[in-house]
Order: structure tokens, then C-alpha cells, then sequence
């Protein structure tokens, strides 16, 4: 259960980075985010990694919260990548 | 200057990634299925239900091994973790006794102690032995050419991400179905996204051979392999029978003594030494699941007395780290949520080789003079990719049909399971040669999601613990099994359906291309 927190935690992270960087902001946001925006989606997406890794390291310890975080991150990075294909191949049919 | 060392880097990547690509596929593939490899051995032995507890199974085999072998050198007692239900026990001879067959000296029992009859399986234990040891030739052998091809790998990582630093930067940039590119999509989105695993797998793979890849370093420090051993493992005390008998000492208490010097963690194996003499010792090892290290806490007890009788060595840094190393790569000690991190990680990096495999002769195929009759080491590569991406997948389900199928009486019935997986291979790779590439395509990615469609279906069929059945008793293990047969199914499914539609349109657009390159 941890662990699926945690890999939607870090596809939210990642989907905060993207939205972070101008551009991801259409494919993501549908508009570009102002200055300010972007900022808080930098510093948002780099907190909830950290927020994963302390999540883990609190449950697992140190060495073995490593490895989850490493997988988890992985994970949620699969999820952004099946959220876009599915989102492209979508708006491709329309 | 920049330039320069890119295109090198790109050139290094695509042939280390060729050469031996079709053997790291096949690693990769049985490599990730050792990640459940306990899981498949219970698969496979559909007779066995139920878990077993560690204290009750040392017991009923220390019983089982005073009635079968009361007066060999030692015993060794394997025994269940967490996710499996059996013991394994080993024994070496007498001095003077003819050393028999491993089926002599060796015995899998159920918690109680009795032999359990089961189906003739090497189960999950082949697979993860094959991603290492492979089959049919020489251990040595087989152990150096798994090394060259994961140097290959590490090669092909670095130099992959050298050249293509830019996907990086590109990182959102990762997605499937931009059309022709759909293989070079499929590499970089696995090769990227879990780079972290395969960065881990390979260097980690590595060191779990490392001192029979590298024996320069102890062979310049020490007289011998023994004299290493000794200074680094502790000097192993091989104490002669005196003789005199006297009774074992009772094993659960140590277990349970051991048990609470590590926090609780479970016992994994047991060693007896000179069982039924006064100079009797007992060994117990920690499980492996109990940490990350591979290489666990050890403590020896004397046989009569049951005082501890501690030989074992602290470890030293390097030792400590090399523990470390193997562990990541083995993965014993992860529990289920990140075992399928592993094991997703471990399928993304097996569709990494295969993808960049496929990629070799997609990138060529327009640059071919003439892509209707490519030259032979092209169309080498493209056999051996089709008897590899498809025919090795085909060949693991066929060892799983083989366990159900073959007969439960015949003779030497786990070789035959074993064969059934390389005959499948085989025969799709003389497939692949005898039918016109694009269309061995589709036969054999269809091939292989038949096959694996066909699992379920069988087990269903032939045993008692069928996908409905093992729902309804919530028997999550078979369920899990049977489930992820069939998404593999539907993932070669939809290979070989992309495929045929690649065929469809392929000679099309080679037929447009030809008078260009007559021309030319």
C-alpha cells in the first residue's frame, strides 16, 4: 500500500516538473503557466520527491528506503509516460 | 572534436548492444523471472499448498536426515522463506563412500520431513540458474560469456547515454506511437526511465562474478583460493569424526537463539557437521531475506552442548560492500510491493535489449541498396531477432505448458521441460530462416502470445487450482501467475498485430522506394 502511494506521489512530482518547464505547460496544462507558476510547480515537484524518499525512509529505514524510492520514482515516471501517450493518442483521433 | 567523440560513442553503442544482444536478452528475460523465481517453483509444483514454519521444517529434517544419512560428513538444510513451503536438503557422503548423484544426496521436504511428491520440476530455480549458468554447455564457459556480455551491457549503457545525453534534457519529451519511430520510442522510454535499475543490474551483475572475472588482485596476495578464504571468511575448522557417538543437539533452540541475536530476522539454512559424533557442530545462517546484505550473520554452536562456538569473522568494508552489491542485484530481501518494482523494472529492461535489437535493422533498412533482398549478415541479424525478442518468450511459455502437460511418470521429466523450452526456440528461430522476414514476424510474436494465452487455460484444465478456482480460494500466487501470463499474451498480441500491419504497408513503401535507388 506504501508503495502505491508513493509511485502517485511521484507521478504527481514528475507532473509537476513538467509543468515546471515551459515547454511541457500545453501538453500538461493546456496553457502556459505565468513566472510565478512555474516556479511553484519547480519547487512543488522537487518537495514531493523529497516527500517520497522521507515517506520511505520513515517506514523501510535508510538503506532499503533507497532502493523503494529508486523503483517508485520509476514508476511514476511510467505512469506520466502512460498518461501522454494515452492523451496524444486521444487528441489524434479527435 | 565534440562530434567526434558522440559518433564513436554511437558506434560503440550500437555494436556492443548487437554482439551479444540476443544472449542478454535471454538473460534479462530469465533474470526478471528470478525475481519470483519461488513463486514459479510453487507454480510448478501445483501439489504443494500451504506455507511452512522454519523451526517445525529444521526439526522434521534433522528426523529426516538421521533415518537417511546418519553418518555423513554433513547436512545441509535449506530451508523455507517466507514465499515458499518446501526444504531442501543436502548431504555430503562419508569419507570413503562413493559420492553418488545430486538425486542420491539430496531430498525436497515438506515441514513435517517427508520426501514430497511432487512432479519431476526444476520450477523457477532453472530459470534463475540459465540467467547465470545458462544450458547444454559448461558452467566455466557459460559463466565467461555472460561476463563478456554484461561488460558488453555496461559498455552499451554509458556509451547510450554519452550519445544521447539530450533525452535528458528531453526527459517529458519520452512517449510511444510517433509513428515510424515506434521502436526507437519503446528503447529510449525503457532504457531511460528505469536507468537507474539497469545502471544497478549490470555493475551489481558483475560483481557477483567479479573474482572469477578479476583473479588478478588475489592471486598477486595470496598462495592460493584457499589461503584467501581462510584470511577472509575465517579458516574453516574441518574436524575428523572422533568416533564416539552422542546424541544431536535439539536444533530449535538454537534457531530460536540465533533467531533473537538478529532482531527477530528468520533462520535460511542450517549446517550440521559430523551429526551423531562428539565433535559435532552446528552452523545457522540468517535468511536472506532478512537484509539487504547477500552474505548474512553466521552462528556455529557446538553439537552436543549447544554453546555458542563462534568462528565466523567480522566482515571488512570491501567484503560488506561486495554483500551490499550482490544483494541489490538478487533482491531476496525485498518484500512483495518492491519485488514488482524489481520485476517491472526487469521487463522494461529485457523490452530495452529486445527494442534495440529490432532498432539495428530498422535503422538499416532504408540505407540497404536494395531492402527486398537485404545482404546476409543483415538478414542474420534479423532471423536471430526473431528467434530471440519471439522465440525465446515462446520457448519460457513452453516450459511452463511442458510442466503441465508432459506426462507425470516419465523418466527424467524436468530435462524434458527443460528441453521443451529450448526445442520451442529452435524451432521458431528455423522458422524465422525458412519463412520471408516480415511475415515471420507476426507467426512468431503470434506465436508466442498463444502460448502464453494457452497457460491459464491449460492449468485450468489440468489442474485443480485453475484462475476461477484459486480466485475463489483468493490463492493470490496462482492468480498473480495466471494473470500475468496473459498480459504477456496480450502484449506479444499486440506486437504481432503491429507487426502484420507493418507488413501490410511495408512493401508498399520499399516498392516507392526501388526505382529512387535504381536510379541512384
Amino acid at each position: 500500500m506504501i508503495h502505491l502511494l508513493a509511485v502517485l506521489l511521484s507521478a504527481g512530482a514528475f507532473t509537476a516538473l513538467a509543468l515546471s518547464m515551459k515547454r511541457h505547460q500545453r501538453d500538461f496544462a493546456g496553457r502556459a503557466l505565468t513566472e510565478r507558476e512555474s516556479r511553484l510547480a519547480r519547487t512543488g515537484g522537487w518537495s514531493l520527491v523529497g516527500l517520497v524518499l522521507a515517506i520511505d525512509i520513515a517506514v523501510f529505514g535508510f538503506g532499503y528506503a533507497l532502493v523503494a524510492w529508486a523503483g517508485q520514482l520509476t514508476m511514476g515516471a511510467w505512469l506520466n509516460v502512460a498518461w501522454l501517450c494515452w492523451k496524444t493518442g486521444a487528441s489524434r483521433k479527435n | 572534436m565534440k562530434e567526434g567523440l558522440r559518433q564513436s560513442m554511437a558506434l560503440l553503442h550500437t555494436w556492443t548492444g548487437l554482439l551479444l544482444g540476443w544472449l542478454l536478452f535471454a538473460m534479462f528475460a530469465t533474470g526478471t523471472s528470478a525475481y519470483f523465481q519461488d513463486e514459479i517453483t510453487r507454480w510448478m509444483q501445483p501439489e504443494i499448498t500451504g506455507s511452512a514454519d522454519p523451526v517445525t521444517s529444521a526439526e522434521g529434517a534433522v528426523r529426516f536426515l538421521q533415518r537417511t544419512a546418519p553418518d555423513a560428513t554433513s547436512w545441509y538444510i535449506s530451508l523455507p522463506n517466507s514465499r515458499s513451503a518446501t526444504t531442501q536438503v543436502y548431504w555430503q557422503a562419508a569419507e570413503g563412500q562413493k559420492r553418488g548423484k545430486r538425486a542420491d544426496t539430496s531430498a525436497v521436504l515438506d515441514q513435517s520431513g517427508r520426501e514430497v511428491s511432487t512432479r519431476d520440476t526444476r520450477g523457477g530455480y532453472f530459470l534463475y540458474r540459465f540467467h547465470f549458468d545458462l544450458h547444454y554447455i559448461p558452467v566455466l564457459w557459460a559463466r565467461y560469456l555472460v561476463g563478456v556480455a554484461a561488460m558488453f551491457m555496461l559498455v552499451a549503457i554509458l556509451s547510450g547515454i554519452i550519445t544521447h545525453k539530450k533525452i535528458f534534457a528531453d526527459f517529458f519529451m519520452l512517449r510511444f506511437n510517433k509513428g515510424q519511430r515506434s521502436w526507437l520510442d519503446a528503447h529510449n522510454v525503457t532504457a531511460v526511465i528505469a536507468l537507474p535499475f539497469h545502471l544497478m543490474i549490470t555493475f551489481t551483475g558483475l560483481v557477483t562474478l567479479a573474482i572469477m572475472y578479476m583473479p588478478w588482485g588475489i592471486a598477486a596476495n595470496y598462495a592460493d583460493r584457499t589461503a584467501f578464504q581462510d584470511a577472509v571468511f575465517g579458516k574453516s575448522v574441518d574436524v575428523a569424526r572422533s568416533g564416539n557417538p552422542a546424541p544431536l543437539v535439539a536444533v530449535a533452540p538454537l534457531m530460536r537463539t540465533a533467531s533473537a541475536a538478529w532482531d527477530g530476522k528468520r533462520v535460511g539454512y542450517v549446517k550440521i557437521t559430523n551429526p551423531g559424533d562428539s565433535t559435532a557442530m552446528v552452523n545457522i545462517a540468517r535468511a536472506s531475506e532478512g537484509a539487504i546484505g547477500s552474505r548474512g550473520e553466521e552462528i556455529s554452536f557446538n553439537g552436543i552442548t549447544g554453546r555458542p562456538a563462534d568462528h565466523s569473522m567480522a566482515k571488512g568494508a570491501a567484503l560488506a560492500t561486495e554483500s551490499v552489491m550482490i544483494g541489490l542485484h538478487a533482491g531476496r530481501y525485498a518484500e512483495y510491493g518492491l519485488r514488482w518494482l524489481y520485476f517491472l523494472s526487469g521487463l522494461g529492461g529485457t523490452i530495452m535489449v529486445g527494442s534495440g535489437l529490432v532498432l539495428w535493422t530498422v535503422k538499416r533498412r532504408t540505407k540497404l541498396p536494395d531492402p527486398n533482398h537485404p545482404h546476409f549478415g543483415f538478414r542474420l541479424v534479423e532471423k536471430l531477432n526473431i528467434a530471440t525478442v519471439a522465440g525465446f518468450p515462446a520457448g519460457i511459455a513452453a516450459y511452463f505448458l511442458a510442466n503441465r502437460l508432459l506426462p507425470l511418470s516419465m523418466a527424467e521429466r524436468a530435462d524434458h521441460e527443460i528441453n521443451s523450452l529450448f526445442l520451442t526456440w529452435l524451432a521458431v528461430f528455423v522458422w524465422a530462416v525458412v519463412r520471408p522476414s516480415a511475415r515471420a514476424w507476426p507467426e512468431a510474436l503470434g506465436l508466442a502470445a498463444a502460448l502464453f494465452a494457452a497457460v491459464p487455460v491449460v492449468n485450468a484444465l489440468t489442474t485443480s487450482r485453475g484462475l476461477p478456482a484459486s480466485l475463489l480460494a483468493g490463492d493470490w500466487l496462482f492468480v498473480s501467475f495466471d494473470l500475468v501470463m496473459l498480459v504477456l499474451a496480450a502484449g506479444f498480441a499486440k506486437g504481432a498485430r503491429r507487426a502484420a500491419r507493418k507488413r501490410a504497408e511495408g512493401p508498399r513503401a520499399v516498392r516507392r522506394k526501388t526505382p529512387e535507388a535504381m536510379a541512384a
